[in-house]
């Protein structure tokens, strides 16, 4: 092991050298590029003997990836935001197909209008994909997810492709402490893929993704991606502890913070928890009863872990770092469903939208959350609609630059 | 209402047939619901297409299960249980039939006393149209069940859909005298209408829990390479080439050409059709340079 300054592109690459990957299908795109030419340079420099290729376009490069995977050899690929929509017919391929790889997504948020910075909309776009979704908070959970989505991809219970997403900027282009683990340890955890199924090869021609004309022969295949997600929800436990045994970090499906005690929960998930833990340590000092849930495993989505967690509560805020336009908060949602029924459910649920387009929470946004759960009136109808985060003075920026954006040609300095 | 059920071969007019009569109960100020059902067949592979009609309003969609009459538009299709004509039929259901025999022989013993009505409707589309569309012909059959479907009703149906089909106006005006032929020479038989069937009880479903699988079965994969050739696509062969073995020169265009794989050489290089596939696109007898290859209906062909 040896204790390295990495940023999350960094520890996305070493995670995918270390996991000693046979295939690596790329095409660039900002905030993803980085972990690309990490690896091209460790092929070059033969530290590392994947084979690259670098491809059209995103869909071509998931066609690539899906088909490689197919031959039983470990796949690693990585976009972000528009490269992922744009290929997200494949990822329906890809899982369709049944077989096991791991795609980093750096989330950014969508366009348009066309932006840089991190939220969740890529990424959730592709929850009903069938991918296994693992959300990273800090630059080690980067590296150490990879490692654990192979095994879990990989195992015969499971064969399904994984995506490791962590935040542009704040994660892919930040530099912290990340232990980097020796290839030794980690082939003692992730040894070499030893393909469960038939693969394709050039002896062996078979036939994948069959068309299937019948409504029950489709049902059959949907639903068994399911039962493939049941098991990866059980196998989670099992590789987290193999995981915390051979290295010494310890990863659940959620993470819970400061919550032995609390009667206030914030939900939220990626490496804006950092700054919302900083928030609630805050809180916790002026002897606010609150903490954090971290949703790390999207995808087999922890029902049981989540009521759990928030049975017997006074509170929960949701904070979407995304919008179902429309509906409001993603996460939101889902969590609102797994609380549906259960004996000791929250009696107030509340939903946030914050951190669009990367945008960052503000102290006093957390004093409001609090406050609204603390609150005594509990109208059903103030807890579908979401509450968004924005304050008076941005709405006044944006009227500002909307007087210049159609002003014509005068000169307009704010 | 009344339920009717179109079966057909990919080119024969069970679509356009369908959506004749659902425009003629249109017409007639009836409830009226057409569709077809395609996979990823072709020209000749069995197709199936549907027409409600109804007094009242119209609660189902998709498959007709129980239909209250069938027309079948090619009889090849009465030998071919994929083509699943006999499904939900009940005693005295009329099942109309394109055929030149005058009467049907029970293709199997176990099936309801299904009302066989043989018409020789390539007979008349040959003599009035001059060629083998079957579509306002099979359409003229069915009109006949509905007591409202009127023939100047039809009439206009069959213009107006065949009108949106883009056939010529002297075509459409053959297609209409056929249709109204075929209506005129229908025995008078009426489809009856059941009684809603909304009251009847239905079973409450178990739940199956189905178990994962492994992977290899939990995936549209195919391990056994070749197996696209246990269907007999053969089936759906609505004209046939024959190799006229005299005039072969044994330039093996024939072969290379056929899209199915469904030519071979034999030891002289003489090739042979493997009718159990070829699918009757004729794309050998376009391109056989010495034109020793015929081509023949394959209604004729089976004849012979």
């Amino acid at each position: 092991m040896s204790r390295e300054m990495l940023t999350g592109n960094g520890a996305a690459a070493w995670g995918a050298r270390l996991a000693e990957v046979d295939y690596v299908p790329a095409f660039p795109i900002t905030p993803q590029t980085e972990i690309i030419e990490t690896l091209a340079k460790w092929i070059e420099a033969r530290h590392i003997t994947a084979r690259m290729v670098a491809m059209d376009s995103e869909h071509s490069m998931l066609a690539a990836a899906a088909t490689a995977a197919a031959t039983g050899v470990r796949v690693f690929t990585a976009t972000s935001s528009q490269g992922l929509v744009y290929g997200f017919e494949m990822l329906y391929v890809i899982t369709g197909l049944r077989v096991p790889l791991v795609l980093v997504n750096v989330s950014r948020a969508l366009s348009h209008p066309i932006t840089l910075e991190p939220d969740h909309n890529d990424v959730l776009a592709a929850r009903d994909t069938g991918f296994l979704q693992i959300h990273a908070e800090t630059c080690q959970e980067v590296l150490d997810s990879i490692l654990m989505a192979y095994r879990l991809a990989e195992n015969s219970r499971v064969q399904l492709p994984v995506i490791v997403n962590l935040d542009g900027f704040y994660l892919s282009f930040t530099r912290e402490t990340v232990d980097v683990p020796s290839p030794e340890e980690v082939r003692a955890f992730l040894p070499v893929y030893e393909p469960p199924e038939a693969h394709l090869g050039s002896g062996a021609p078979m036939a994948l993704g069959a068309a299937v004309l019948s409504p029950t022969h489709y049902t059959f295949f949907k639903y068994q991606m399911h039962r493939a997600m049941e098991n990866a929800a059980a196998l989670h436990a099992q590789v987290a502890a193999e995981f915390a045994e051979a290295f010494g970090r310890s990863y659940g499906a959620v993470e819970q913070y400061l919550l032995d005690d609390a009667d206030y929960v914030i939900v939220m998930t990626n490496s804006f928890a950092s700054m919302a833990k900083a928030e609630i340590q805050r809180l916790r000092r002026e002897g606010r009863k609150i903490g954090l849930l971290r949703l790390r495993l999207l995808r087999p989505f922890p029902h049981r872990e989540i009521q759990r967690v928030l049975a017997g509560r006074k509170g929960v805020a949701v904070v979407d770092q995304n919008i179902s336009v429309g509906k409001g908060g993603i996460l939101y949602s889902e969590i609102a469903s797994a609380l549906y029924g259960l004996p000791g459910r929250p009696p107030a649920l509340y939903s946030f939208i914050g951190g669009l387009g990367g945008r960052r929470f503000r102290p006093q946004e957390f004093n409001l959350m609090l406050a609204l759960l603390e609150g005594e009136e509990r109208r059903p109808e103030e807890m579908t609609r979401p509450y968004l985060l924005f304050t008076e003075r941005e709405y006044q920026e944006m009227q500002r630059l909307i007087a210049v954006a159609r002003a014509g040609g005068a000169s307009h300095e704010a | 209402m009344t339920e009717i059920r179109f079966h057909g071969r990919g080119g024969q007019g069970a679509r356009v047939a369908s959506r004749i009569v659902g425009r003629a109960g249109f017409l007639a100020t009836l409830f009226a619901q057409d569709l077809s059902l395609f996979g990823a067949e072709r020209r000749g592979a069995p197709i199936v297409a549907f027409t409600r009609l109804s007094r009242s309003v119209i609660d189902r969609r998709g498959y007709v299960e129980e239909p209250d009459a069938v027309i079948v538009i090619d009889d090849s299709l009465l030998q071919e249980s994929r083509a699943q004509i006999f499904q939900g039929l009940s005693d005295g259901t009329p099942v109309i039939v394109n055929t030149r025999a005058g009467e049907i022989a029970q293709p199997e013993s176990d099936l309801p006393q299904v009302t066989w009505v043989p018409v020789n409707m390539t007979a008349i589309a040959l003599r009035v149209i001059g060629r083998a569309n079957l579509s306002a012909i099979a359409a003229g059959c069915v009109a006949r069940l509905l007591p409202e479907l009127t023939s100047d009703i039809l009439s206009e149906a069959v213009r107006l859909e065949l009108k949106e089909v883009g056939l010529a106006a002297a075509v459409i005006d053959k297609n209409v005298i056929a249709a109204r032929e075929a209506f005129e020479h229908m025995p008078s038989l009426t489809a009856p209408e059941r009684a809603v069937k909304g009251a009847e009880r239905a079973e409450t479903a178990k739940l199956f829990p189905l178990p994962y699988d492994n992977s290899r079965g939990a995936a549209a994969t195919i391990l056994h390479p070749g197996s696209s050739a246990l269907r007999h696509t053969g089936e759906w062969r609505m004209e046939t080439p024959r190799i006229i073995l005299d005039k072969c020169k044994r330039c093996f265009l024939c072969f290379l050409f056929c899209p199915e794989a469904a030519i071979t050489l034999d030891r002289q290089n003489y090739p042979h059709i493997d009718y159990e596939h070829c699918k009757g696109c004729m794309i050998c007898y376009q391109e056989c340079p010495p034109e020793a290859i015929s081509r023949s209906l394959e209604e004729e062909a089976r004849v012979a």
